[in-house]
């Protein structure tokens, strides 16, 4: 004969201790007395023996650090599923976060390799100037409209480049932050180059190296005057998740060079000359 | 968190606010990453499973009733949104191997696997043997520990439903397990 049903309703409750202090005493006192009662109780404590909860759970395995970045991803897939077509600036800032977060990468192997990035950069910068009036006297030989455009393309990257690099070379002074005063004006300058350059017949990888630069531009002006390491690294990761200078690298050679003549990339190169 | 406290994070969120739809996802991610985890059995899926149901819930907040479990709702989505992956992903391995040779790719002839974590991983073979319903009240109910009348309210059935499923799957387990036992002293 079974167990009397309200009683076998309890039994696996029982087993876990989820019954409260009352029912569990009346239940034992029954258990005491019913020796059908009490058989089932014991194939369920069987049973539950046989299929033990695990002590720990597959989360227990994963990192805070993983926690975070989880966050942060369901977040930005949020906000991506509300507005697809839009970058959004705390959308983005939240992915570089995450990214920087997720991905721990050795900051030494990372150095050690924009350190090279840079030193070759730096030494194709001002150690192959092109004469002056190199690029006037190609706009009256050939086609006037794309020689312009494809210098600006150039300027703009060479620009871009050299901020990049400086802002991964940068390191706070005396553990006071950095002045990336400089570094803004110059990104909003390059902000406003890149949406004159999207709206040019240009091809399509060139348009999305333009896109993937803006983003990281974008978040450079409208930093907040704080510009702990915390912040810089962002900036550093999203840079480095995009392959930017490497791409910036490889398309260098496309275009034609243009000596670099606006005081702010003066200040630039001053910058990564003292680096 | 203080039931008030957490109507007014739901409240807030379903105002759109992001702030507090992460509070949210922070406080339930690692649940609904485990019971994803439970139905795939693999990180990346349960991963995405968990995230694509953070999405959707906030997607249906308004369709969210405040005076609800919030857990139970989200939960109910993390266990919809894993059964429809599996039924569209049927080609891990891990989840159709044949308890008839339990080490089978467990690195034959390595001795050092834990005797835990093995009996943990036939535990998992033989809750993926079990019907999707017995299966999902197993997982629910038995290893994570939701109340049976949370988990009724998952699957949508009767709580004597979620017992007689219950019972059920573990003797079925129970069977498919009984070769470990064997060789117990």
């Amino acid at each position: 004969m079974k167990a009397q049903k309200h009683v076998r309703d309890l039994l696996y409750d029982f087993h876990r201790g989820e019954l409260s202090q009352d029912d569990r005493r009346k239940l034992e006192e029954h258990l005491a007395g019913c020796k059908r009662c009490a058989k089932a109780a014991e194939e369920i404590r069987v049973l539950m023996q046989t299929v033990p909860v695990p002590q720990t759970k597959p989360s227990d395995a994963l990192s805070e650090r993983y926690w975070d970045a989880f966050s942060y991803n369901v977040m930005n897939r949020v906000r991506s599923e509300e507005n697809q077509h839009s970058v959004r600036k705390i959308s983005f800032a939240e992915y570089l976060r995450s990214v920087f977060l997720y991905q721990r990468r050795s900051l030494a192997a990372i150095s050690v390799g924009l350190t090279i990035v840079a030193v070759v950069v730096l030494t194709r910068q001002f150690g192959n100037v092109d004469p002056p009036g190199t690029d006037q006297l190609a706009e009256q030989q050939g086609d006037i409209q794309t020689p312009t455009v494809q210098a600006r393309l150039d300027q703009y990257f060479r620009k871009s480049q050299i901020l990049m690099v400086g802002l991964m070379n940068m390191k706070p002074e005396n553990g006071n932050g950095v002045d990336l005063s400089v570094e803004q004006a110059v990104s909003r300058e390059l902000i406003r180059e890149a949406r004159f350059l999207s709206q040019q017949n240009i091809d399509e990888r060139t348009r999305v190296l333009i896109a993937n630069l803006e983003k990281i531009l974008i978040e450079l002006a409208n930093m907040e005057k704080q510009y702990d390491l915390p912040d810089i690294e962002i900036l550093r990761a999203g840079i480095n998740q995009e392959n930017l200078l490497f791409k910036l690298r490889m398309g260098e050679g496309s275009y034609t060079a243009e000596p670099l003549t606006q005081d702010s990339e003066r200040n630039l190169s001053q910058k990564g000359e003292s680096l | 968190m203080p039931v008030a406290d957490a109507q007014h994070v739901i409240q807030k969120a379903q105002e759109g606010s992001h702030d507090a739809f992460r509070i949210l996802v922070e406080r339930h991610m690692k649940q609904a990453y485990n019971l994803a985890y439970g139905f795939l059995l693999d990180h990346d899926d349960a991963e995405d499973v968990a995230q694509e149901s953070f999405v959707r819930a906030y997607q249906s907040l308004g369709s969210f009733r405040v005076e609800s479990e919030f857990g139970t709702w989200l939960y109910r989505i993390v266990h919809n949104v894993a059964l429809n992956r599996l039924r569209h992903e049927k080609t891990k391995s891990s989840r159709h191997v044949s308890l008839d040779h339990p080490l089978a790719d467990s690195a034959s002839g390595d001795g050092n696997v834990a005797e835990g974590k093995e009996q943990q991983m036939h535990v998992e073979r033989a809750l993926h043997e079990l019907p999707t319903l017995q299966r999902s009240v197993v997982i629910l109910r038995h290893l994570e520990g939701l109340s049976t009348r949370q988990v009724s309210q998952i699957l949508g059935c009767t709580e004597g439903t979620v017992k007689t499923h219950l019972h059920r799957g573990l003797k079925k387990m129970k069977k498919l397990l009984s070769f470990i036992h064997k060789d117990m002293p």
